[in-house]
């Protein structure tokens, strides 16, 4: 395989508009890079992409099954745990999407830019709860 | 190869994390990014986004109910979303018998109920994948 190295891939005709594959690369500035989406629209590949994502196993010992860009979960009682971020978060200010097994409820207790605090409880009663699946996920802007 | 084209299949970069090769197949970088996310807080009559990408406004309709307009329009209502907020209060989208919360190719709305069942104002954490118009 060979290798181009270089500084700035440049387009010739738009200076700002390259394609990769079939996808347009209609933008790219200020740490931003900005491509076609599936129809005509634009959206940018920074912002789009999820931050950190894990899947747990809060029985027993708990465990981290897969994830991207945790460090490491400390356990925080029944039903609850910390995961801390490898690299942070601009703010707390970031849309955490969780869920796990049927019949419960994921919320959040406590987050900031280096972690987040989840509790696990049953679905329609208010009991914390212990799960052998239970995942999150983090979409906004790291650091 | 005319000028000014490269082609090629798969981009390839050194990994920033694991110190590994990483590699995607272009027509991941559309389908798989997220198109909408957002946390839009009810909480205390705020009705404002925490952070966004890709939502235009939001609006408070009702307690524990809000729907946001989207700034570029999905290709239709086949997508999908994941929701999220505070501990106890958990918070749901799309529609049922008895609830007609639903989802456009440009809004979604979204209701937050407290572990008894109850609406209650809250902080509404949505991420969406799926097709742009």
């Amino acid at each position: 395989m060979s290798t181009v190295v270089l500084d700035t891939i440049t387009g010739k005709s738009t200076a700002t508009t390259i394609t990769i594959g079939s996808t347009p690369v209609v933008s790219a500035s200020a740490n931003s890079m900005t491509i076609r989406g599936e129809g005509s629209a634009q959206t940018s590949i920074q912002q789009g992409l999820i931050k950190m994502w894990y899947d747990l196993d809060g029985t027993g010992t708990l465990e981290i099954g897969d994830s991207f860009n945790v460090a490491s979960v400390s356990d925080g009682g029944t039903g609850a745990h910390t995961s801390n971020f490898t690299n942070n978060t601009a703010s707390a200010r970031y849309s955490m999407n969780m869920g796990g097994q049927s019949q419960t409820d994921v919320g959040f207790t406590a987050r900031d830019a280096s972690s987040v605090t989840l509790l696990c409880r049953g679905g329609s009663g208010s009991d914390a709860v212990d799960i052998d699946g239970l995942f999150g996920n983090l979409a906004g802007d790291l650091a | 190869m005319a000028n000014g084209t490269i082609a090629f299949d798969t981009l390839s970069t050194s990994g920033q994390i694991s110190g590994t090769a990483k590699s995607v197949d272009t027509d991941y970088l559309a389908y798989g990014s997220a198109k909408v996310w957002y946390g839009f807080d009810l909480h205390g009559g705020q009705n404002s986004f925490e952070g966004s990408f890709n939502a235009s406004s939001g609006a408070d309709n009702g307690t524990g109910d809000a729907t946001i307009t989207y700034t570029n329009n999905m290709d239709s209502t086949n997508y999908i979303f994941a929701s999220g907020g505070t501990d106890s209060n958990l918070v749901t989208t799309g529609g049922d018998a008895t609830d007609t919360k639903s989802h456009t190719a440009s809004t979604l709305a979204s209701r937050s109920r407290t572990n008894a069942n109850s609406t209650i104002d809250s902080l509404h954490q949505i991420i969406i994948m799926g097709s742009l118009a």
